[in-house]
This record gives C-alpha cells, sequence and structure tokens, in this order.
C-alpha cells in the first residue's frame, strides 16, 4: 500500500478546543482525502457527544442528572469511563475525571486577577467533594450515576486521545495502513509505518524553545501523548500556580515541565500523561515497571538556569 | 424491487466481500464476545468433554453437520485425557484444547455441548454462558441443586439459550400428557410411577479401565476440580459415577431423565418432600447404592414414585394415576383408561403423537429464534431440587423437606 | 501442568469481555431501582453505516431498551455497531437470521434505500414493529406495500423524518396555525453543500456497496437523501399535497461514474397556487440548509436548531413580539423562535390559545427514537407514520421521474394512498 509511490496527504480539522491532523498514506490521493473526511465527520459527531459546551452531549447529560439516578450511555463512551476509572486506580487517584470543581478553584480569577491561593481546609473540602469513588458504573446496565449531588466530570483529559482512536479504527477500517493521527499537542497515533522506514518518528516539542525539538520518540501502531503543566497557570506574587491539579493533594502538580506516555491505546496515553504530570519521575517509574507495554518521557522543571534533562522509561 | 427470498447483498457483491483488517485499539471490556453470524450464518460450535457421551454427540453433529441445510459445524473440542484428545480431533476435525477456557475465549464459537462429569457441569456452563456461548448441558444439570439454583440466575441475566440434556424432554408423548392433565382427563392426579433397571454381571459404571492412563496424560486435578482432593486414581476417572464426589449415582444419572420428562407431563413443581431409600446390595465397589428408590411429594398434592435397581431389569410401569382415570404410555403414543367408577362420566381415549425437533435439533433452532429450548433452566432445576434431595435422604437417611416459595430447604 | 489451580480460580482474570456480570464500583443513590419499571423494549438494528451507528447510539441511551441483534454486511461498521450496543448483543450479515428471533420487539433500518421495503416488510410479518430510515421507499410501490403490511399486522410503521418530532418545527407549525405568517403563497427549501459525496473504498469490489447512494438500483439520489426532510416538512406545514412538478437534474460537475444527479431544482405546484421551490447543490454551500414559507404577513426560515420570524411590513405588530429576542440578519430584524416559551411570553401571547410549554433541549433523532418506543409501550400509532411517509416520497420519487422525463408531471391521488 504505502510502498510503491507512495502519496501523503495532510489534512486539518478544528475540534475539541484544538487542531486535530491526519497525515495519511496511499496510493490514492482521492481516496485518501474521502477517508480523511470521513474521520473528521466522526470526529465531529465525537464532539457532539463529548462535549461540556453543548447542551445535548452525553457528558452533559451525565452531569445533569447522573445525581439524581443512572444514566444510559452507549457501550463505546462507557468503556471509555471504564478506562477512565481504571487509569484512576491503577494511578492512585493521579488521574480523576471528576476534579472540574477543584481545577476551577485554582484558575479562578484567572482573567481579573482576583486570585487567591486556597488555604488547606479549602482544599480538603473540595477533594471531599470530587473523585472517581463517587462515580458508579453499572457494566450489565450500562449506565453512570454519582453518588452525591454537586458531582461533574470532563473528558479533556482522555477525549482528544479517544477520538483519535476512534478515527484510527474507522481509517483502518477503511484499510489505511499508514499514517498519522493526532489531536492538537496532546495525543498523536501513528498506524502503521512511515513510507521509508520501519515506524513513525514523532517529535516532542521543547517548552521553553518552542522553535526546538526536545527530542523524538519512534512509533510503529502506538500512541504518544503529551501533557504540560507549564502552558496554563495562574500567577500570583511572583508564583505560578499549574492548573494541572494533583487530585490526591488538591494543590498544583509541579514536579515535571512535560510528560509523555506512550502505549497502543490512545485513550489510555491520553488519561496516562495527564497521570504521569502528577505522579512524577519516581512513581511513573514504578507505574511503568508495572506495566510493561507502557513506556514515558518526562521532562522535570530545572532548576533555574540548568539545561533540561529527559527521562525515558522503556523507550529506546 | 421486492425480492427479499433469496437475494442477499453478498449476490450482488459477486464475489466474497473483502473484509478489511480492523485492527481494533481500546479495551472493548463491556461486551460479551458479541459473535458474529457471518458467513453462511452457520453455528459453530464446541465440545466440552470427549467422554463416551461427548464423542457421541460430537459424532452426531459431525455427521449433522455434513448436510450443508444444518448450517452448523463444530470447530473445537476439549478434553483432559490425551487419548480422548486424540479421538475428539479425529472425528471432527477441530482445534483441541486442554484448557477449556481457551476454547471459550475464542469470538467465532457461538455455542457449547458440555458433557464433563457432573461436578464441573455448573462451572462449565457459567463459564460458557458469561463468554456470550449458549450452552447444551448434559444431564444432570448439575451435581447439587444449590448449583441449580445459581445456573437459573446466570442464564437469565446473560440471556442465553441453555438446553438440559434429558432427551426424552423432547418425546411428543409428555407434551401431549400434560395438555391431558390439564384438560381434566384423569381428574385429580394422585400419583406417578417410574423406573430405571438394569443388571449386569459387571457391576453398572464399571466401565473399561485404560491401564495407560497416567498422570502425564490425564489432568487429574483439573478432572478433580472442585471435588475433595485426592490421589491420582484411574478408578475414579473412568468410574466417576459410582462415587459421591462426582455424581449422585441412579438419582443423577438415570432419574434425571425420568423426572424430567415426567415433571413435563405433570407440570414442574418444587418438591415439598422427598424421601429415599435402597442400599449396595449387591455391587459393593462403589459409594452409590445399586438400588434405589425414591419418593417425592408435591405441593400440588401429588407424588412421584421412582424405582430402581442395577441389579434386575424388572420395571415399574410408568403410569400417571389420576381419581378417574390412569395414563399409559403406550405405542404409539398415550392411553387414558378411566377408572372403573367413572367409566361412564369419561371415555377411553387414545392420543397420537405429533413429530418433534430432536432435543439438539431444538436446541439449535432455539439458538437461532431464541425461543427457550424444551428443557429450560427454571424446569431443570426444580427437577434437580427433586433429584439431589433424593440424594441426601438416602445419604442422611432423614426426610428432606423443602419450602418452594423461599427456595430453601427446611 | 494442570489448568486447574488450588484455591479460588478467578473466572474474571480469564473471560475476556466478561459483561455480564454488574460491577457495581460505589453506592449509587438508591436510584437503581428506576430502570427495571419500564418494560424491556428489545430492538433489532439492521445498518449501521454512518447514520445508523449514530442513531444506534441515541437508542441505547432511552431507558428500558435493549438491542440484542445488530446487522450488517460490511465488516467494518457491524464492529463498530457491535461496540456502540455493548452487553448481550450478537452480530448478523443476513438480516433474516436476525427475524427468526422471536425476542425482538421491533427492527430499526438504516440501511441504503432500496433495501427499507424489503426489510420493513419481512420484519412485520415476522411480528416486529418497525421504525425505517427516510425516505420511506425505492419506489412508491414499495412504500405502499410498507402501508399495506402495517395495516395487516397490526405492527407499527415509522419513518424517520425527525422533523417531526423536534419541538422547534413543531412550536413554528403551531405558530403558522395560529397565523404569524398570513397566507402562505411560496415556499422555498434548500440544501446545499460542497463535496462529492463520495466515501473512501478499501477495495474496488466494494464501490456499489460503499456508495450506494451514487447508483439508481439502490438510491433516488438528492430528492430521496436529503429533499424527503424537506418536502415532508412542507407537506406538513401547508397541510396539503402537491398538484404537479417538473424541474432540471443533472451530472453537471461530479462527473465520477455517479449515476444520480449531483444538482436539483424542482418547482412544485401546491393547491391554491402555491408555488415551491427546492434545490440541493453538492458544489456550493452558501445557502446551507433550510426551509423558507413566504406569507403575506411574515416568513419563516427554519432549521434544526434555528428559526426566525420576519414580519412583513403590511403586518401588524405581533402581540408578543416586544418579548421575544430578536436578532438583525442581512439588515432585517427577525424574531428568534424558541421553543423553550418563557412564562412571559406565554403571558403576553394574549391570544387565548395557550402556547406550547417548552420542552427541554433535546436533539430530534432522539425525540424520534423515544416517541417510537412509547408507541410501542403505549400501542398508539407514530405521528410520522407510513402515510406521512409515503406521502413525502411519493412528492419526491415523481420529482425525479419529472426530472428525468424533462416534463411537467401531475401527482395522482392514489399515488397518496395505499
Amino acid at each position: 500500500m504505502c510502498s510503491t509511490n507512495p502519496i501523503l496527504v495532510r489534512m486539518k480539522r478544528v475540534a475539541m478546543n484544538c487542531e486535530f491532523e491526519l497525515v495519511l498514506c496511499g496510493s490514492d490521493r482521492r481516496y485518501l482525502i474521502d477517508a480523511g473526511e470521513e474521520a473528521f465527520e466522526e470526529l465531529a459527531r465525537l464532539e457532539e457527544q463529548l462535549s461540556v459546551f453543548i447542551p445535548t452531549s452525553d457528558v452533559s447529560d451525565i452531569n445533569a442528572h447522573a445525581a439524581e439516578r443512572p444514566v444510559r450511555i452507549d457501550a463505546r463512551l462507557f468503556d471509555l469511563l471504564l478506562l477512565a476509572k481504571r487509569v484512576s486506580a491503577e494511578t492512585g487517584g493521579a488521574f480523576d475525571i471528576s476534579t472540574g470543581p477543584l481545577v476551577r478553584r485554582w484558575s479562578a480569577g484567572d482573567d481579573h486577577g482576583g486570585f487567591s491561593v486556597p488555604t488547606s481546609e479549602e482544599i480538603s473540602q473540595l477533594i471531599s467533594k470530587v473523585g472517581m469513588k463517587h462515580v458508579c458504573l453499572d457494566q450489565a446496565a450500562i449506565t453512570v450515576a454519582f453518588d452525591r449531588p454537586g458531582m461533574m466530570i470532563n473528558l479533556g483529559a482522555i477525549g482528544k486521545g479517544y477520538a483519535v482512536r476512534e478515527m484510527a479504527d474507522l481509517l483502518r477500517g477503511r484499510g489505511i495502513d499508514a499514517g498519522l493521527i493526532s489531536g492538537g499537542t496532546s495525543t498523536v497515533y501513528a498506524i502503521g509505518h512511515a513510507p521509508d522506514d520501519d515506524a513513525w518518528t514523532v517529535g516532542i516539542r521543547n517548552p521553553v524553545e518552542r522553535e526546538e525539538r526536545l527530542t523524538t520518540v519512534r512509533l510503529r501502531d502506538r500512541a504518544l501523548s503529551t501533557s504540560g503543566g507549564h502552558e496554563r497557570f495562574t500567577e500570583a506574587d511572583g508564583v505560578r500556580y499549574s492548573h494541572v491539579i494533583d487530585p490526591r493533594t488538591g494543590r498544583p502538580a509541579d514536579a515535571l515541565l512535560i510528560a509523555c506516555a506512550v502505549t497502543s491505546d490512545p485513550a489510555e496515553s491520553d488519561a496516562l500523561s495527564t497521570a504521569f504530570l502528577v505522579l512524577g519521575v519516581e512513581e511513573t517509574k514504578e507505574y511503568c515497571s508495572a506495566h510493561e507495554s507502557v513506556g514515558a518521557v518526562l521532562v522535570p522543571v530545572p532548576a533555574p538556569g540548568a539545561d533540561l534533562e529527559i527521562i525515558r522509561i522503556g523507550i529506546e | 424491487m421486492i425480492d427479499a427470498k433469496g437475494l442477499t447483498r453478498r449476490d450482488f457483491l459477486k464475489g466474497s466481500a473483502a473484509t478489511v483488517g480492523l485492527g481494533l485499539i481500546g479495551t472493548g471490556a463491556v461486551m460479551a464476545s458479541p459473535r458474529v453470524i457471518g458467513a453462511n450464518d452457520r453455528i459453530l460450535i464446541g465440545v466440552i468433554g470427549c467422554g463416551s457421551k461427548g464423542a457421541s454427540h460430537l459424532r452426531s453433529l459431525v455427521e449433522k453437520s455434513k448436510d450443508p441445510k444444518s448450517k452448523i459445524a463444530v470447530v473445537a473440542v476439549s478434553d483432559i485425557y490425551q487419548p480422548r484428545k486424540d479421538r475428539a480431533r479425529e472425528i471432527s476435525g477441530g482445534e483441541v484444547y486442554h484448557d477449556y477456557r481457551k476454547l471459550l475465549e475464542r469470538n467465532d464459537i457461538d455455542a457449547v455441548v458440555i458433557a464433563s462429569p457432573d461436578h464441573w457441569h455448573a462451572r462449565m456452563a457459567t463459564d460458557a454462558m458469561e463468554a456470550g456461548k449458549d450452552v447444551y448441558l448434559e444431564k444432570p444439570m448439575t451435581h447439587t441443586w444449590e448449583e441449580a439454583k445459581a445456573l437459573v440466575g446466570v442464564v437469565r441475566r446473560t440471556e442465553r439459550v441453555m438446553q438440559v440434556g434429558a432427551q426424552s424432554c423432547s418425546d411428543d408423548r409428555y407434551w401431549k400428557a400434560n395438555k391431558l392433565i390439564r384438560e381434566g382427563a384423569l381428574g385429580k392426579v394422585l400419583w406417578t410411577t417410574g423406573s430405571y433397571c438394569r443388571n449386569s454381571t459387571r457391576g453398572e459404571w464399571n466401565y473399561n479401565i485404560d491401564e495407560g492412563a497416567n498422570p502425564d496424560n490425564l489432568d487429574w486435578k483439573a478432572f478433580l476440580g472442585s471435588a475433595p482432593k485426592r490421589p491420582f486414581d484411574k478408578e475414579r476417572f473412568f468410574r466417576w459415577r459410582k462415587y459421591w464426589d462426582y455424581s449422585g449415582g441412579i438419582a443423577t444419572d438415570l432419574f434425571y431423565h425420568e423426572l424430567s420428562h415426567l415433571q413435563i407431563a405433570l407440570g414442574p413443581e418444587f418438591p415439598k418432600k422427598v424421601s429415599a431409600g435402597g442400599g449396595i446390595y449387591v455391587q459393593h465397589d462403589r459409594d452409590v447404592p445399586d438400588t434405589f428408590h425414591m419418593i417425592i411429594d408435591y405441593p400440588s398434592d401429588h407424588s412421584v414414585v421412582l424405582c430402581s435397581s442395577m441389579a434386575n431389569r424388572q420395571e415399574v410401569p410408568e403410569l400417571i394415576r389420576g381419581h378417574e382415570a390412569t395414563m399409559y404410555f403406550e405405542s404409539p403414543g398415550i392411553v387414558v383408561r378411566p377408572e372403573n367408577e367413572f367409566k361412564d362420566a369419561c371415555p377411553e381415549i387414545t392420543v397420537a403423537l405429533d413429530p418433534r425437533s430432536s432435543h439438539m435439533d431444538n436446541w439449535l433452532e432455539c439458538i437461532r429464534t431464541r425461543r427457550t429450548p424444551t428443557l429450560d433452566a427454571d424446569t431443570a432445576y426444580k427437577v434437580m431440587v427433586a433429584i439431589d434431595l433424593g440424594v441426601r435422604s438416602y445419604r442422611k437417611e432423614q426426610v428432606m423437606k423443602f419450602d418452594p416459595a423461599k427456595q430453601r430447604v427446611i | 501442568m494442570s489448568f486447574y489451580d488450588d484455591g479460588a480460580l478467578s473466572r474474571r482474570d480469564f473471560i475476556k469481555g466478561s459483561a455480564a456480570a454488574a460491577v457495581t464500583l460505589g453506592l449509587a443513590s438508591g436510584a437503581s431501582a428506576q430502570q427495571s419499571d419500564v418494560k424491556e423494549i428489545r430492538c433489532g438494528f439492521i445498518g449501521v453505516g454512518t447514520e445508523g451507528s449514530m442513531l444506534l447510539g441515541k437508542l441505547v441511551k432511552i431507558p428500558g431498551v435493549k438491542v440484542p441483534a445488530i446487522c450488517d454486511i460490511y465488516e467494518p461498521n457491524l464492529q463498530k455497531g457491535l461496540k456502540i450496543a455493548g452487553g448481550l448483543v450478537r452480530g448478523y450479515e443476513d438480516y433474516r437470521y436476525m427475524l427468526d428471533r422471536t425476542d425482538l420487539d421491533a427492527i430499526l433500518i438504516a440501511t441504503p434505500l432500496n433495501w427499507h421495503a424489503p426489510m420493513a416488510i419481512d420484519a412485520m410479518k415476522s411480528g416486529k414493529h418497525v421504525f425505517s430510515e427516510k425516505m420511506m421507499a425505492y419506489s412508491i410501490e414499495d412504500a405502499k406495500m410498507m402501508l399495506k403490511t402495517s395495516r395487516q399486522t397490526g405492527k407499527l410503521l415509522q419513518i424517520g423524518h425527525q422533523r417531526r418530532y423536534d419541538p422547534l418545527y413543531n412550536h413554528a407549525f403551531n405558530l403558522i396555525k395560529q397565523g404569524v405568517l398570513g397566507k402562505i403563497t411560496h415556499v422555498r427549501c434548500m440544501w446545499n453543500r460542497n463535496g462529492s459525496w463520495r466515501r473512501a473504498v478499501p477495495d474496488p469490489k466494494l464501490e456499489r456497496l460503499i456508495n450506494w447512494r451514487m447508483y439508481k438500483d439502490q438510491s433516488q439520489g438528492l430528492m430521496a437523501e436529503l429533499a424527503s426532510h424537506q418536502m415532508h416538512v412542507t407537506n406538513w406545514f401547508l397541510e396539503s399535497l402537491p398538484i404537479s412538478v417538473m424541474g432540471y437534474g443533472g451530472i453537471d460537475y461530479w462527473k465520477d461514474g455517479r449515476e444520480t444527479y449531483d444538482n436539483v431544482n424542482v418547482l412544485f405546484e401546491y393547491p391554491e397556487g402555491v408555488k415551491v421551490y427546492y434545490q440541493s447543490l453538492t458544489t456550493n454551500q452558501f445557502d446551507n440548509c433550510y426551509e423558507q414559507f413566504m406569507g403575506d404577513k411574515g416568513t419563516l426560515v427554519i432549521t434544526t436548531g434555528k428559526a426566525q420570524l420576519f414580519k412583513e411590513p403590511r403586518a401588524e405588530d405581533l402581540m408578543w413580539s416586544s418579548a421575544a429576542h430578536k436578532e438583525k440578519v442581512g439588515g432585517k430584524e427577525a424574531i428568534v423562535l424558541d421553543a423553550d416559551v418563557t412564562a412571559k411570553l406565554k403571558a403576553q401571547a394574549g391570544e387565548g390559545e395557550q402556547i406550547a410549554a417548552g420542552e427541554k433541549k433535546k436533539d430530534d433523532y432522539m425525540a424520534e427514537l423515544e416517541a417510537f418506543i412509547q408507541c410501542i409501550r403505549e400501542g398508539k400509532q407514530p405521528d410520522c407514520d407510513g402515510q406521512e411517509g409515503l406521502e413525502s416520497a411519493a412528492t419526491c420519487l415523481l420529482a425525479n421521474q419529472a426530472m428525468a422525463q424533462g416534463k411537467k408531471l401531475y401527482y395522482k391521488p392514489e399515488m397518496f394512498k395505499a
């Protein structure tokens, strides 16, 4: 397919607040474009399903009603929530899709300068009100329920990976066996390998020198997801408070500049990259040694003036 | 334009539809291997347990599958004893598994026949249904009545088609009998007799023991499963029906058949009282009695008496006795003869039988239509309660009582 | 070397995808009893392509609905459908085996057009209610047979013109009946997109399967796929059926071997001199999609999710317009219709007739599916039933013929009656 005179088609579409890109490899340009269009249609449909900004989305439905009664959803979305729950459990709560109120508190006053650092009391209050433990998944009925009011879930940290995965499935189903699918800078999935190589080489951007490539990772039928705490933060009294909150402590996760996860499922890598950012180096190493098929690339926050250190775990 | 019969989308595709490789990523944790009824829409079958009964099912299914109209295929077999694995492979050409669970992992298999020893029935049937397979479960349904109760729950929850293999239930005579009884042909039903008798010099269930069987070609631990741990014993493997650990003897092996079809005739019910008697009178090489009788009393005021000896062939006739008439099972069908006292009110009736699908065919049909099969889980469970209480009554030397409402032994 | 370990042997460890056990992690707030109060409706779904899989995803959300059977002859679609349905679902490639099942209450059909009738008829004859995607059928004869079968078998038949269930459309219809547009003299409907409509085909053998909309033996082209919705709305809002039709269609741009028109331009005549213009393009999307009802007092421009009312200069002020939300469109002031009518508007309406209370925001696909299920539960006829489907289908099918023959064709009453 991608061997003789390969054609590469590049297509972009904005969705889920970022730019999704397809790089598809094949021998018929028209065909690649048609397949790409279908993938983007699927993307639009998934956004309708997941967006908290769309009142008729499944997630909005859950947030509006799951505290009153179990809400039925389709099995594919349920599966995603099961994944979220599993990653949450396996990372000791470092990944949690229900931490909305906590995150909002740390970003409150962002635009108007009215921010104040939350007190310990406030934090423990907020922590007690959120958490995956309050999200009940009934596998037989395929429903979601909250066991307390005021809970909200947001699939932002796993949704792009999910979309990438579903688009990849669709494209494979259309016979595409080589390509790259990415959702913003959050997740990229490699189908097969590049035309003249036995893998796709994907770069991770240097967060400080944004024109530079920090390092590369080679992927073949695998996903790479990146999470960074340096892009969104609140500044107060000269201190930067990242918007990436550690659900376990209720405070910003600040050990790592960037965390990347590499695994075969883009939705999982999306979730794990967020978890790794919170877990830090040691705990990420522990996680990866317990999960053979998962790799990581971590960049700790450097000491002032020091170079960036790149830690690769389970990836050559 | 409308001509659905005989025209499928496949026809106009002219040639095999290319199925493109999927490489699905992601956990599909929610589904129980949903099988696609696909090419030729054949039902793909596995047989678990290829001893004498299993091999017999295997042979007949393979034979059936040769007729393309049957739309079935046997694709996998499983056993824990090497010579039986070899034999099963020879008969069917299917893939051979040592661990039945690996067979169940296959997404392409629709349905399995389970012909393992009794104490494995509940476990294998549960695993099979939870893996999305329909089940033909050899009789007795289970080893204990509690297992049967749990299995009913599994059937309901997994919405599988489970047929319990007491073939006589597919005999039309018992269905006709039920209709007659409900219409009042016998008046009040009082008691029913059935029996199952055999004789031999060798001793019942003393099947051949392969001298070559040893721990290397026979997975003893797997045979035992949840049964009490005992050292390797060929006698127990080949002749498991003689031992309480794996079987209920006459009750589970033979009375299960009898009571199943009688319950169909009488209307399935939980027993309220069961007592059993008999003993090891002649065949002293076993746990289970060679002569064994049970009396079952039912809440709707009638009794069933089952008699058996493995050391004398003289049967007790199968009769359903009502206050006004008695039902005889005589070829070609059923004959109902009124009691003298009621000769004027009711005539003698002879009822001919209608053809019915065989027990196995009924299962296969129900797999497609999702109808309830002939010996369904609920009925089979009710039978199991009576049968197992008979075993317990004998072993404890006590009358067993059961609460049908609470489904508990009192 | 035994596969049987001593001690506990966890079933969940080795049986992949063991779905049936309820895994309740955490304690749900006593509301789980609600699930079992509702009568279970079991549905089989045929055709889980783009449209079908979207509908399926919504169907499984309705309380009490189970989908134990899905059918598609294209494997990737079938696998996706199975993923979406989850639970105890079985896949079929031949729908007739699905219809053999006696445990299904209803069948939903989202297959290529030419299969709607045979499948729907077979389904109703096998004792199941039917929901068929639009357009109802490939030919007027097919549509009539579906309707007749529904009557003969007593099974419900609903056609997927989802606007019929859209609160916004229903709200607009009520306003029209109250006279806000005055006398409607003209209607204009557009559905213009820019794109080839073509889908990627991994293997040339699959061309006619995947791009079925381009082939005359399976598809009635744009009139069926798009116009049928809007002509259904037109018939509904005008409360009448067309008298004659003429138009031009052609394969003028996408000359890629397709057999169905890539643009249609059709003029209908309705009773009392009402004219309706319909256009659907695949080369320019400026006008997008809408239905425009033009009356002597006002104009209604409506599409899914948005409706606007423009007052004609010689109309009196609409009594409630002062409170309504307005916006400027192309220099003209429009009242934006909202099905969620506030109490204030109701109070100001003063026309005597209660304006229907707002319904919660819901998408119209969800609304039509919920209505279908509810009709099954209550045993009542669907709003968008076979008759409405037939009327819309006949409207569009004769238009195709008129374009093909290059003539003005007249509708006969028997085209709309079965």
